[in-house]
């Protein structure tokens, strides 16, 4: 495995490094689903506790934060490969590793946003069928 | 007719087949049903032309030149087709997801519609009507609806989860212990069909189905008015005799007939069961023979159901214990 395990490099870095996006998607959903269902929970249990407002606020700003950072990834690479690997990129190993990082990231920040639009358009606590 | 009986009794697959009632989804005769028909069309060729395209490029790279092989292997190729296309196929089938779960997932029922309420009870559906004269009245494993016009289903359960599925009028919808769903359905086409529990709900689960009856609107408000009114006395001295029996054997500590002193409410309501399509949850055809059989064997017919099997009948009996369920029109 050239492209993970180089003596100068943190190969776990290599690791967070290439799942950028997929782990900050991983974060959102998390928090998401559990922050949704618990604020309904919350609220079911107590009459004035305004869960609608509370849960777009929390979902808003999770999809905000976590998809403006897996955008960021996609976009300027270098930052976060300097901040895992404690190195620049230099040969075509690297390369191939920034451009799976970025294809993953774009993917990341397309499910980030597609779960973040469902809370803001459909009703939050209500029961489906 | 009493040969009929005795060769599907000693065939009991023929049971399941007794009530020959159409249950497709794909014959919709229901706005909802109509909506996922569309949607099945959609997704079955969208999906099928990607497929076929996909089979398409396989085939091409592997028996065309090497010039066809660079050109599908091309960044603009992988990243077009690989990433924007889902990508774009995705966000449009989310948008119409959400706009069809705003639409009828997340719709509120519409207020002052007839409502009926559906329970599923192992292993048959209680129906009862409210229409808008505040009129109530009970059924059973038959759901009758006007054409054209919405009605709302208020589905709940008396035991374990069951799931109410009328393909051909609209999505199925569970029943949860201690909710009520609901679930409202527009018949677009006058028309028979059947449904079925599609949650396993225990032993005679594949055995719990019903029939839906779409009605014209003017044919509906009679057939109501049929069904609201008390139970019709018998006419011959034979049926006179069944009902003496119904009586006097118990059963009406489990069933109702209306206008009898039959008032149980653990079994269906019997007061119109001669006029239904079906008996045992679209087990067996409604007629004389399939009442017999009912009565003498329904644990073999529907194991487990929660009927006791009666065999201290005659013949001459049960001929006219099934007179009088028959005449109950
Ligand atoms: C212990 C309660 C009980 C008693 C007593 C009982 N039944 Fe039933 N009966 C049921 C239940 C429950 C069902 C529904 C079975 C199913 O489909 O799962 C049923 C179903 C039926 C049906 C079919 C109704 C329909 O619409 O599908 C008929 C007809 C019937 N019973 C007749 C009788 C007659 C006649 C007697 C008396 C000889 C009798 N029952 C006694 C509980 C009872
Ligand atoms: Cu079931």
């Amino acid at each position: 495995m050239s492209l993970f395990a180089r003596h100068d490099s943190p190969v776990i870095g290599a690791l967070f490094f290439l799942l950028w996006g997929p782990i900050l998607w991983a974060g959102h959903l998390t928090i998401a689903y559990g922050g949704q269902a618990l604020l309904c929970t919350l609220a079911a249990s107590s009459a004035d506790f305004d869960a609608a407002t509370a849960i777009r606020l929390l979902i808003g700003v999770t999809t905000l934060a976590s998809g403006l950072a897996s955008v960021f990834g996609a976009v300027v690479p270098r930052l976060p490969f300097r901040l895992l690997l404690r190195r620049r990129p230099v040969d075509a190993d690297d390369g191939t590793l920034i451009g799976i990082m970025r294809l993953l990231s774009a993917l990341a920040s397309l499910g980030i946003l597609f779960a973040g639009v469902t809370t803001a358009v459909l009703p939050v606590c209500a029961q489906g069928r | 007719m009493r040969t009929t009986a005795r060769r599907s009794a000693a065939l009991p697959l023929l049971v399941i087949g007794g009530c020959s009632v159409e249950q497709s989804a794909l014959h919709p005769t229901g706005a909802g049903a109509e909506q996922i028909y569309s949607l099945f069309w959609v997704m079955t060729i969208g999906g099928g032309l990607i497929f076929a395209a996909v089979l398409l490029c396989t085939l091409w790279a592997i028996y065309g030149g090497s010039g066809i092989r660079r050109t599908l292997s091309a960044e603009g190729m992988i990243y077009g087709a690989g990433v924007f296309f889902p990508a774009a196929v995705l966000s449009a089938l989310l948008g119409y997801g959400l706009y069809l779960m705003q639409e009828s997932a997340f719709a509120s029922s519409p207020t002052g519609a007839p409502q009926i309420a559906v329970s599923g009870e192992m292993w048959w559906w209680r129906v009862q009507y409210r229409d808008a004269q505040g009129r109530s009245l009970e059924s059973a494993n038959e759901v009758h609806v006007p054409v054209g016009e919405t009605v709302n289903l208020a589905l709940t359960t008396k035991d374990v989860i069951h799931s109410f599925w009328a393909p051909q009028l609209a999505g199925k919808l569970d029943m949860i212990p201690g909710r009520t769903n609901m679930l409202s359905v527009t018949a677009t086409k006058p028309g028979i069909s059947r449904g079925q529990c599609a949650e396993y709900c225990g032993g005679a689960h594949a055995l719990m189905s019903f029939v839906v009856v779409a009605h014209p609107a003017d044919e509906y408000a009679q057939w109501l008015d049929g069904e609201a009114a008390p139970a019709k006395a018998p006419d011959t001295e034979r049926e006179k005799l069944g009902q003496d029996l119904f009586l006097r054997s118990g059963c009406g500590a489990c069933h109702a007939v209306r206008g009898t002193a039959a008032a149980g409410t653990i079994g269906p309501d019997l007061t119109h069961v001669g006029s239904r399509k079906s008996l045992g949850a679209a087990t067996l055809n409604n007629d004389e023979a399939s009442f017999k059989r009912w009565i003498v064997d329904n644990q073999h017919i529907k194991p487990e159901n929660g009927m006791p099997p009666y065999r201290i009948f005659t013949e001459a009996e049960l001929d006219a214990l099934a007179a009088y369920l028959d005449g109950l029109a």
